[in-house]
């Protein structure tokens, strides 16, 4: 029956496991759309720096934890 | 907790990590499905035998636990609407609080490429720097009731044949409806297991 919400018009819910569903999805996404941006950032030109500041983050955090991924910089740690 | 394991009820262990590296998780299939394959290099593999012995073999427990519902599995088929090719993604619930995935998706298709946001982050859901698969509660319910068995028929170890009587020990497991659901007389499996595990024993 749920399913048949999904779409344009859902419906408001104040039931906690689909609250706590998003929040779950919410952060997932939020991880995702993070390592695209940074990925991309870096593909840009964009420092370490510069994306740690943008994030709000310090540059190690930032580096710690997406310099070893796919289409980060292979010289990590320098810059 | 796996110093009181033999060899074999280890080996079942491990094939049952092994099985669940594709989704992330072992639960009590996972080690039903590693207590059916018989594996030569450990010794004998008792509870193979006893399933064997009932007919049981690996291929009839995949095809039966193919129909069981296995909570614990990320698996491809969920009925409860979130994406099944996403399960960390739901958009439903991102659409209970106004949040449209398919937007969002299609705005990442478009600035990072076809799929960009399917591709799950490696450190996601904090498990991801270990490669191992989780244990799901009911996995670690059927290894702990092995324990109990073990406890309980004065046994100083647990052999595969103890790991079976955990499996039994639980009827509400999907293991133990995956067992079921393969036509197998439960009670005539644990009499038969216990009986393997006293010639073990001897």
């Amino acid at each position: 029956m749920r399913v048949l919400v999904v779409g344009a018009a859902a419906a408001v819910s104040d039931d906690p496991a689909v609250g706590l569903r998003a929040v779950r999805s919410l952060r997932t996404l939020a991880e995702r759309l993070e390592a695209l941006q940074v990925a991309r950032a870096r593909s840009l030109g964009w420092s370490w720096q510069d994306i740690a500041d943008a994030l709000g983050v310090s540059r190690q955090a930032v580096h710690k934890k997406h310099g070893s991924r796919r289409g980060a910089s292979l010289d990590e740690g320098r810059d | 907790m796996f110093e009181r394991f033999t060899k074999d009820a280890r080996s079942v262990v491990n094939l049952a990590v092994g099985d669940g590296e594709g989704t992330g998780t072992v639960d009590s299939v996972s080690l039903l499905l590693a207590l059916a394959w018989p594996d030569p290099a450990a010794d004998g593999g008792a509870a193979a035998r006893v399933l064997q012995d009932a007919g049981l073999d690996r291929a009839r427990l995949e095809a039966a636990a193919a129909t069981v519902d296995r909570p614990d599995r990320p698996a491809a088929a969920r009925s409860d609407g979130s994406d099944p090719a996403d399960p960390a993604l739901d958009a439903e619930a991102l659409a209970s609080l106004g949040v449209d995935l398919d937007a969002i998706r299609a705005h990442a298709d478009e600035v990072f490429g076809p799929g960009a946001l399917d591709t799950p982050v490696v450190a996601e859901g904090r498990r991801g720097r270990s490669r191992r698969p989780r244990f799901s509660s009911d996995a670690k319910k059927t290894l702990e009731l092995a324990l109990r068995e073990a406890v309980r028929l004065h046994d100083r170890q647990i052999t595969s044949a103890h790991l079976l009587l955990g499996v039994l020990r639980d009827p509400a497991s999907p293991a133990a409806r995956t067992l079921v659901a393969a036509g197998a007389d439960l009670s005539a499996l644990r009499a038969s297991a216990e009986r393997t595990r006293d010639a073990e024993a001897a």
